[in-house]
């Protein structure tokens, strides 16, 4: 068969499938173009949400609904678009192509790719607005999601399937965070878990940011399963608003064929201003700080779509780590309350920390995860169990012990240890830890193995205890790495390990 | 004078279908300028929500069209306009509503569909 005979074969068999669709149209005119917004008189057809296109091929969607009009919001600037131009609905609501060829590209909300390579046109059509999965589809999260983060995997772990929201003032990290977790998510040959597919959305972000970020995931070789959907602050406030909604359109492609999403939103406080400009805009009533009075369903409706499918429904899943930021600290605003109440649990970077050299800069005391230890592994549980409660005991001995006071033989080696566990804690930025790696650690700072340190030499210690253990005892990172409970005898293997490397390190 | 009530007088400057010489003129009087404005506008709306344009590919339609197309917009204006571009065929705009049943809209829609299936 010739090549031309096979495309008109693929054509012939295309268009057995072509339906003519719908024959009516239903068109309106252009009353007043101001603000991004346009006020069409006709389109007595329209439905709310619905796509509409210009005479220029503009396009825009439905958000206003009156008795003699619609509003209609642009995708792009609409300067083109004058009194008078006639306008017509497409029937469609807004979506966004879903497709696996989406892998390793940077799309706009509204699929576009911005990377400047081709155009993805076959796929399944995933609409941006959809309600979230019910109780029936769901199943407790019971897989964790590792970030390779030390104090995230220890002390707040999230699960697959679960919304856990990175909240803090600006500069301190919370990118740092959610990058480091796709980072992360590199398929690893042995393990036993799906790997993760990640999708960033990046919302009313500079463009240098954005580019930043990408590129930090080119060096690190996460473009291989991530996706970036992004809509920065010079795009148009209707994409800005769009961009979360696009991204976990495409997540739910991919949890529909049975697969793990890690979604990031950098960042809602950002998307939250772009709907309050919109309704402003349009004229609809503000509330508490400007906000419409449907901003909390905005955002619930966007985090309640992460789910963790149960068995008969694919068993995919969308996990969520929304972004807020914060002004001066304050987590009681109105968008952070909002958020936090919607989501599973939070992790809250404080400045303080951060200006004192502690990063990633959380603050354990107000950071949490509501469901994430139920998916935690054994082997992480065991050596973490005990963490969280001396880092707080020594977090209030220490606000003691400034007053200068006499302080007792055991008060002050529990304050040593706290030193060492708030140092072991401490990792660099783009440096995610195996969880083999992170249990010796946290096993070796909170069995007191570390007490006869040099607090300053902890970090020295730790990175070159990880290269020991790795090339010298390789069977004990391996047993660790299973997820595993240590048993009796690993721990000796451990003890006995750790106790020849500190001969070698301290000399 | 709110616009609602521009809108009504608008209405009743109908009579039996038809505009009213004697009404408009009395309307005309109690109006501003920017009054004016909206009751040209709303009685243009009024005049193209009863009128219904036929475009079709032939100079004239034939008997058998106009009657069915008569019989089925029973209390419009029947307006016929010619358009070759739509090869074969009839488009009916009714106010906002577009009803497309000739072959130019056809290939257009085939064309997308060809063009949204491969990359």
């Amino acid at each position: 068969m010739t090549r031309n005979e096979e495309i008109i074969k693929e054509l012939e068999k295309n268009l057995m499938t072509f339906s003519q669709g719908s024959k009516t149209k239903n068109i309106g005119t252009v009353e007043k173009n101001s603000d991004g917004v346009i006020i069409a008189s006709g389109l007595s057809l329209a439905f709310m949400g619905e796509q509409v296109e210009f005479e220029n091929g503009e396009k825009g969607m439905i958000l206003n609904l009156d008795e003699d009009h619609v509003s209609i919001i642009l995708f792009e600037g609409g300067e083109d678009i004058t009194e008078g131009d006639r306008v017509k609905t497409t029937g469609k609501i807004l979506s966004i192509i879903g497709s696996e060829k989406l892998i390793g590209r940077i799309v706009s909300p509204l699929g576009e790719p911005l990377d400047g390579k081709a155009g993805i046109k076959s796929g399944k059509s995933m609409p941006l607005e959809k309600i979230a999965p019910g109780v029936i589809q769901r199943e407790p999260v019971n897989i964790p999601l590792k970030t390779g983060i030390k104090l995230i995997d220890a002390i707040i772990p999230i699960g697959r399937g679960q919304r856990e929201l990175i909240i803090g003032d600006r500069a301190l990290g919370k990118t740092a965070i959610a990058v480091d977790a796709i980072i992360n998510q590199k398929p690893q040959k042995n393990s036993k878990f799906n790997p993760v597919i990640c999708i960033y959305v990046a919302i009313g972000q500079k463009q240098s940011t954005v580019a930043q970020v990408i590129e930090k995931l080119k060096e690190a070789g996460s473009m291989d399963y991530t996706i970036v959907v992004s809509a920065t602050a010079s795009d148009a406030v209707a994409l800005q608003y769009l961009a979360p909604y696009a991204g976990v359109a495409i997540a739910e492609y991919f949890m529909e064929k049975g697969e793990d999403v890690l979604i990031i939103y950098d960042d809602l406080s950002k998307h939250a201003w772009a709907y309050r400009q919109i309704s402003l805009v349009l004229k609809r009533p503000a509330g508490r700080e400007a906000y419409p009075g449907d901003i909390f369903y905005l955002h619930s409706r966007l985090l309640e779509r992460a789910v963790k499918l149960n068995k008969e429904f694919g068993g995919g899943s969308i996990t969520a780590l929304p972004i807020v930021e914060t002004q001066a600290n304050d987590i009681s605003a109105y968008i952070p309350t909002n958020i936090i109440s919607i989501t599973d649990g939070q992790i809250y970077l404080q400045s303080d920390l951060f200006n004192a050299g502690i990063r990633p800069a959380v603050n354990i005391g107000s950071s949490v995860s509501r469901v994430g230890g139920a998916a935690q592994t054994s082997a992480i549980k065991f050596t973490s169990g005990k963490m969280k409660l001396e880092l707080a005991q020594y977090r209030e001995l220490a606000v003691f012990a400034q007053f200068g006071s006499e302080l007792d033989q055991a008060t002050l080696s529990q304050l040593e240890r706290g030193k060492r566990m708030t140092e072991v804690l401490k990792q660099p930025q783009y440096q995610p830890l195996a969880e083999s790696l992170q249990i010796l650690s946290i096993w070796a700072v909170t069995s007191g193995l570390l007490d006869d340190i040099p607090v300053e030499s902890v970090r020295k210690f730790e990175s070159e205890y990880h290269n020991y253990m790795q090339r010298n005892n390789p069977e004990i990172v391996k047993t660790l790495s299973t997820g595993e409970k240590p048993s009796e005898e690993t721990i000796k293997k451990m003890e006995k390990a750790t106790g020849e490397f500190k001969k070698i390190f301290s000399l | 004078m709110t616009l609602k009530q521009i809108k009504k007088l608008a209405q009743s400057s109908f009579s039996k279908d038809k505009l009213d010489t004697e009404k408009i003129k009395k309307a005309v009087t109690l109006l501003n300028r920017s009054q004016l404005k909206a009751y040209i506008k709303y009685m243009k709306t009024m005049e193209a929500q009863r009128t219904v344009k036929v475009y079709i590919p032939l100079k004239k339609p034939t008997n058998d069209m106009d009657k069915k197309i008569k019989r089925t917009f029973l209390t419009k204006k029947i307006e016929y306009i010619s358009d070759p571009d739509l090869i074969a065929g009839i488009r009916i705009i009714d106010d906002d509503i577009i009803y497309e049943f000739n072959l130019k809209d056809s290939l257009e829609n085939l064309i997308t569909h060809l063009e949204q299936s491969y990359d």
